[in-house]
């Protein structure tokens, strides 16, 4: 027991202390907080930029003109706001206009525009970005038109129903949607990136620190001191300890950035993290630790130097990045069939549940079911892995490959390992 | 002979990085990625849309000459069948077996009351909501007499064509993915400028650790081994650029079959020109660059973390986007466009939104150029320097002060 505590206060101590370690645990809040700063520093002279892509209709403050050569437009709607939209008689007033800054931009209707539909849209900044925005106008404008500049028409063009939902599934009523919550939207992406980001950064300290220590040998000479499985509880425990270190400091700095940030971000006053999410979130973070911990230790054991290990963790990880890959379509239907397949298999479990629990709500079952899977995984993993601790294959300098690892890892090991050590 | 000197270097590099598996590995991921990644996606839009008729009882008598509804080619939207029928008890059976997913109740004087029921068991998708919503409009429109012409019109909508102010640019609406162009350039330009990077700082380190470098340095000069490096290094991620492009060619002629709005897919000549223009020069710099930090280090871990600083500063405009976007000739994007290693993204972006001045994007590239001459000088001299130290790290300021020899 001694043994361990002295191996898990080694590797925490050396590794916090570690510069590139500080560096990330500061750099990664810091990009953030400094975009933040800049938002709000550069806000006041960006037109409030920031607003106009969540709201694309009319914004106040532009004017342009018009062209009507095809005779389309008999009457502006009410609706649009007084000197939103000007006519012009020829386009090359309405360009002089633009010029001198009267107008940001104008349209052209051709006389074929009934025909062909092309419309002529100039713009001085000519940004294609906003330009798309602001189209919505006149768009609506002609479909107005086009329908005889008649409100009832149009109302009924633009909403032939107005739908009253009646759900008539016996029993209980459905989940009220969230998705008014603008962080309904962010949460899952944040809470999946951080996800994996810690997972992997942590796992991956283990798998540094293993090789090396077997590279430089350092391992040989603790060997003759400390049991193989104690060495790899104390790694797995320290490294643990220093994953839930970067854990703690980057939601902390998250939550702060939010608090202060949140103006700039238009984020609602009232944000809450949801506890329950936390709570699994511990859970699913530890086990999923623990698990790729294992594989990185098991790689780390069988690696002869730090470079051929690079490979090997690409396959590794590769079951991390699938539910990172699939994010959005995990976020968009968090029940259907592959999300949940994917939350329930070991491997890829750790993130998709806690995509899916960010997402909207998940079966209890589901939850305990996937931490209950998870958590045999483990257990098998690291049992495999420990047996992986030993003299023998510490030692040994045969050359890496996934076949190698796998082979080993079922226990199968002994033969492939030996055969080659002459 | 220099030129044979340096066309050797630059031989072994290629062929060293290029023939590992570990390369191929790289060069193959990425599509391979992006292929499953798609694939996933068709697959669950394809799986989850209900393509169960949805039936609708008309109260009022407005939909009595229902149009056809047109063969969708958009296979995320598959066309779903619309059902008249004649009571809620019929209706609300069938909804029961399952032979429709879901029915609407339009109420007696339907147009003027838009009112609408609609009853299910589990709530439909909004894309089966659009539909219907599309097809009540078409029979209203076909059913009133309306000049068919103006009909077309409305159902097609129009198709604008943005230009700017002197003409020099423009983009139809259905070109939207020219906006996306410099993003996708830009994350393609920083992963290849990364991967060949890393190769050049771990081939110059692991050279300079088992003394290979003290050999090959007896028959070249410091200078033409570095060029030979960096040129080296620039056709391995440009043979990976290749490779990509045309993975990324054949998968547009494959999705145009699926999307047929990527089959008129293309870009102006000047923009890719460009582009071309802007990222070359970085490219340059990047690569002298990462070999200046191979040669100041001594352990290739070490060096890995700091080539890593890098690419921080490479990705901070997708950080901005929003502001860079909302206005491409603002502060912040003037600012990060005449920053070196900032500028090739920005720009990128800029140019996409906007017609940025001339004389700026040729100030641009004139600062890339200069710092990439000036990276390929400090590489060479830090080179020269940092050979003969070894276990001693270089620090910036021994490369500056020194003079060498």
């Amino acid at each position: 027991m001694k043994k361990i505590w002295l191996v898990l206060k080694t590797e925490f101590i050396n590794t916090v202390t570690r510069r590139s370690f500080i560096l990330t645990l500061i750099l990664v809040p810091l990009i953030p907080a400094l975009i933040l700063g800049g938002m709000a520093l550069f806000g006041g002279n960006d037109n409030g930029g920031q607003g106009e892509i969540t709201q694309p209709e009319q914004s106040a403050d532009v004017a342009e003109g018009y062209v009507d050569q095809a005779d389309i437009i008999t009457k502006l709607p009410d609706w649009i706001d007084q000197g939103r939209l000007m006519r012009y008689d020829s386009e090359d007033a309405a360009r002089r206009d633009t010029q001198s800054g009267v107008l940001q931009a104008y349209y052209v209707i051709p006389a074929d525009y009934l025909e062909t539909g092309a419309i002529r849209y100039v713009r001085t900044d000519f940004n294609p970005l906003t330009a798309m925005n602001e189209i919505g106008i006149i768009n609506a404008v002609i479909e107005y038109n086009l329908l005889g500049a008649d409100d009832q028409r149009y109302s009924t063009y633009l909403n032939p129903v107005q739908v009253q939902p009646v759900d008539l599934t016996p029993g209980d009523q459905g989940q009220i949607s969230q998705s008014d919550n603008p962080l309904a939207f962010y949460l899952p992406y944040g809470v999946t990136m951080l996800f994996y980001a810690l997972i992997l950064s942590s796992a991956s300290l283990m798998l540094n620190s293993v090789a090396k220590e077997k590279e430089n040998r350092v391992m040989e000479i603790l060997l003759s001191s400390v049991k193989p499985t104690e060495l790899l509880a104390g790694k797995i425990l320290g490294l643990g300890l220093v994953g839930l270190l970067q854990l703690v400091v980057w939601m902390g700095s998250a939550l702060y950035l939010l608090r202060i940030g949140g103006g700039t971000l238009n984020i609602p006053a009232g944000l809450e993290f949801p506890p329950q999410l936390l709570l699994w979130g511990i859970l699913f973070f530890v086990l999923g630790y623990l698990l790729y911990a294992g594989f990185m230790a098991g790689v780390g054991a069988l690696v002869p130097n730090l470079r051929e290990a690079t490979q090997a963790t690409t396959v590794i990880v590769l079951p991390m990045i699938i539910p990172l890959m699939l994010v959005g379509v995990i976020i968009e239907q968090p029940s259907a069939p592959l999300p949940t397949i994917l939350s329930l298999f070991p491997l890829t479990g750790p993130t998709t549940m806690m995509t899916r629990l960010a997402a909207g709500p998940v079966p209890l079952w589901q939850l305990i079911l996937s931490a209950g899977l998870l958590l045999g995984t483990v257990i098998l993993i690291i049992r495999a892995v420990a047996r992986m601790f030993r003299a023998q294959t510490l030692l040994t300098g045969k050359k890496f490959s996934l076949g190698l690892y796998i082979k080993v890892l079922l226990g199968k090991g002994e033969e492939s390992l030996d055969t080659t050590s002459g | 002979m220099f030129k044979s000197k340096i066309w050797q270097i630059v031989k072994y590099e290629y062929t060293r990085h290029v023939f590992r598996r570990r390369f191929l590995f790289s060069l193959l991921s990425l599509p391979f990625a992006v292929i499953v990644m798609i694939g996933a996606t068709l697959l669950i839009g394809r799986v989850s849309t209900n393509t169960t008729p949805v039936g609708y009882i008309d109260l009022s008598g407005a939909l009595a000459n229902p149009v056809e509804q047109a063969p969708s080619d958009d296979i995320f939207d598959p066309v779903i069948e619309f059902r008249p029928y004649q009571n809620r008890d019929q209706a609300r059976a069938d909804l029961e077996s399952g032979a429709i997913q879901a029915y609407y109740v339009l109420p007696e004087d339907y147009p003027q009351d838009p009112n609408t029921e609609l009853l299910y068991q589990e709530e439909p998708d909004s894309s089966m909501q659009y539909q219907f919503a599309d097809f009540v409009r078409n029979t209203l429109l076909s059913s009133e007499d309306v000049d068919p012409q103006l009909v077309t019109r409305l159902t097609d909508g129009s198709l604008i064509t943005i230009y700017s102010l002197d003409g020099s640019r423009q983009m139809r609406q259905d070109q939207w993915y020219q906006i996306f162009t410099p993003f996708i350039a830009g994350i393609m330009f920083i992963i290849v400028v990364m991967t060949s990077g890393g190769y050049l700082l771990q081939a110059v380190v692991e050279e300079k650790e088992n003394r290979t470098m003290e050999i090959v340095i007896t028959s070249v000069t410091p200078g033409q081994l570095m060029t030979g490096k960096i040129i080296g290094d620039i056709a391995v991620g440009l043979t990976q650029l290749i490779v990509w492009l045309i993975f990324g060619w054949i998968g547009l002629k494959v999705a145009g079959n699926f999307f047929p709005f990527l089959q008129s897919f293309s870009l102006p000549s000047g923009y890719i020109a460009g582009i071309l223009l802007i990222l070359l020069p970085a490219f340059v710099m990047i690569a002298a660059l990462m070999a200046a930090i191979g040669s100041t280090m001594t352990e290739v871990r070490e060096a890995q973390q700091i080539s890593g600083l890098f690419s921080l500063p490479m990705t901070i405009p997708f950080y901005l986007t929003s502001s860079i976007m909302m206005n491409p000739n603002g502060p912040v994007a003037m600012f990060f466009s005449f920053f070196p290693l900032t500028s090739p993204i920005t720009t990128l972006m800029r140019m996409s939104l906007t017609v940025v001045p001339t004389w700026q994007i040729a100030l641009n590239i004139g600062i890339l150029f200069v710092c990439a001459v000036f990276a390929i000088w400090f590489a060479g001299r830090a080179f020269r320097l940092g050979m003969l130290q070894y276990g001693k790290k270089l620090s910036l300021k021994d490369v500056l002060r020194k003079r060498a020899e």
